[in-house]
């Protein structure tokens, strides 16, 4: 039992006949007998035995296996054929210097001249190409910081209702607004406005949230409620929980008036509106 | 919440409206758009910060920056306050500068500045930072934008951590079921609670019926927060809700069972 560093080796001696090359210093000994016909070799991540292996695919099955290969006649192996056969003089050894896995033993695994490496030899992680043979190579680690972004955009920078007389309700405007935000806690988005100048008029809105937003209160329904005038408390239109979607999240908003006209002195009426969104 | 640290940041707008990565269509080009990054500030004592503040719209546009106080009401949603309220960092802190002009697609910086008085109380202190576009002159209904960024100070002295679960309630609402669950955040740091949930069981037969989770969500230091806990499906009957708040770095799991009728 041990462990293997991403891209390192373990090596594990068995038993072994009085001819052949000596071993690197191996990580670990123990006494089972490869046989050269055939036979199966599992990585497990539990102590007791295995009661798998009598018929294919009985140990790719089962989880506390990690990797198997079955090679030459063996009962059980990864995919649709065992490993090629070997012998005194063969190993079989993973494609792509041990980084090709497809599940696959028949096409996984060749048979070549044995190259045993313990884990004293240099680690040559998968994710990375392996270094060209007789090259150098070197790590550099590389990090970066992605910070916090919060971005609203408006459809309109400003809203014209025409010509209207008191006592009529002009049709309202739409006005979207998109929100991007990649906090895990979402945010709220929120509107008030200033006093129509020379005198006020009832300005509202009404909105519709986007997939993964909830709808202030007061605009649940489709309701169109009074913008609050600066400096009473926003009017909430929504809030996230979560991050919004990669180009943000639209909140389709209207902006009109929640009564008619009042009777007011003929004129040029102005105010503002501000959307304001903050990080929950 | 993660240990704060000043860092110059490498402010990728991630998403620069129109500029957005979609698969194989763009965003349509806003007039008025604008983006900070980073949106959340944290400083451990005295600092200084750059917000990087783009104009991704196709305007020309005035921006001004002013500090304000912030607050999360119980279910912890933000909203600006007065500046001088208790846990206030807005008085310890300084912007430059205050007022910029931005071409379309152009950006600029905003130096924030802490300050930590000696004897300010120790533990977290908040603050916004707003950015308020300047309204279209002569407009009818003008309209503008305001982004708040979030400031965290952590004055320094002895670091308090002390939740508490308070009072778990049934809501009943027209279409769903939800728990609401109190939670008292009684130290004087700012906890960030993430897959706070209940496990709910028949007093009886102490059979599972469901687990029920709250979306994550700040809690500031002297405050309570409201976290919601959605049923999927509708129950009913006694129930006996084991209540979880994961550990956390320098906090320990706690839970509290209470026992309800759905």
């Amino acid at each position: 039992m041990g462990s293997v560093q991403p891209g390192g080796r373990y090596l594990v001696q068995l038993a072994s006949g009085t001819v052949g090359a000596a071993l690197p210093t191996p990580d670990a000994t123990g006494t089972s007998n490869l046989a050269v016909s055939g036979g199966k070799v599992a990585l497990v991540h539990a102590t007791a035995a295995l009661l798998c292996g009598a018929s294919v695919g009985s140990c790719s099955a089962d989880p506390l296996v990690t990797d198997l290969v079955g090679y030459g006649s063996a009962t059980d192996y990864e995919g649709s054929g065992a490993a090629p056969a070997i012998g005194n003089t063969t190993a079989a050894l993973r494609a792509g210097d041990g980084c090709t896995d497809t599940d696959a033993n028949a096409s996984d695994f060749s048979a070549a001249a044995p190259n045993p490496r313990n884990s004293a030899a240099p680690a040559a992680p998968c994710s990375a190409p392996p270094p060209p043979s007789g090259g150098v190579s070197q790590d550099a680690p590389v990090d970066i910081d992605v910070d916090s972004v919060l971005s609203i955009a408006l459809e309109r920078p400003s809203i014209s209702f025409g010509h209207a007389a008191a006592g009529e309700t002009p049709a309202s405007v739409s006005e979207r607004v998109t929100v991007a935000s990649n906090h895990t806690t979402g945010y709220a988005l929120t509107v008030h406005r200033s006093a129509f100048v020379p005198a006020d008029l009832p300005l509202g809105l009404s909105a519709s949230a986007p997939p993964g937003g909830q709808l202030g209160g007061q605009l649940a329904g489709g309701a169109m409620a009074a913008i609050p005038i600066a400096p009473a408390a926003d009017l909430l239109i929504g809030t996230t929980s979560a991050p919004s979607a990669p180009a943000g999240d639209g909140w389709a908003t209207n902006v009109g008036f929640v009564a008619p006209l009042p009777f007011v002195t003929p004129g040029h009426y102005t105010a503002t509106v501000t959307f304001t969104v903050i990080g929950r | 919440m993660t240990p704060a640290r000043i860092r110059l940041p490498l402010a990728f707008a991630l998403v620069l409206v129109p500029a957005s990565a979609g698969a194989g269509t763009s965003a349509p080009a806003r007039p008025l758009a604008l983006t900070a990054a980073p949106a959340r500030l944290a400083f451990r004592a005295a600092g200084d910060a750059a917000v990087r503040i783009r104009n991704a719209g196709t305007r020309r546009v005035v921006v001004e920056a002013a500090l304000a106080g912030f607050a999360l009401d119980l279910r912890g949603r933000p909203h600006v306050v007065a500046r001088r309220r208790a846990r206030s960092a807005a008085p310890w802190l300084s912007l430059r500068p205050t007022r910029f002009t931005l071409a379309p697609h152009s950006a600029a910086q905003l130096r924030v500045t802490a300050r930590v008085p000696l004897r300010a109380e120790p533990g977290d202190h908040d603050a916004l930072v707003l950015l308020t576009t300047r309204p279209v002159a002569s407009a009818r209904v003008s309209v503008r934008v305001r982004l708040g960024v979030v400031v965290l100070v952590r004055a320094p002295g002895v670091v308090v951590r002390r939740l508490e679960l308070r009072r778990l309630r049934v809501a009943r609402r027209r279409s769903r079921q939800a728990l609401e669950l109190i939670v008292a955040n009684a130290g004087n740091v700012t906890e960030r609670l993430l897959h706070v949930h209940a496990v709910l069981s028949r007093p009886s037969t102490r059979r599972h019926v469901g687990t029920v989770a709250a979306a994550a969500r700040d809690l500031r230091p002297r405050t309570r927060g409201l976290f919601e806990l959605r049923l999927r499906r509708r129950l009913s009957g006694p129930v006996t809700a084991q209540v979880v708040l994961p550990a956390a770095p320098g906090r320990p799991v706690i839970r509290r069972t209470y026992r309800l009728r759905l």
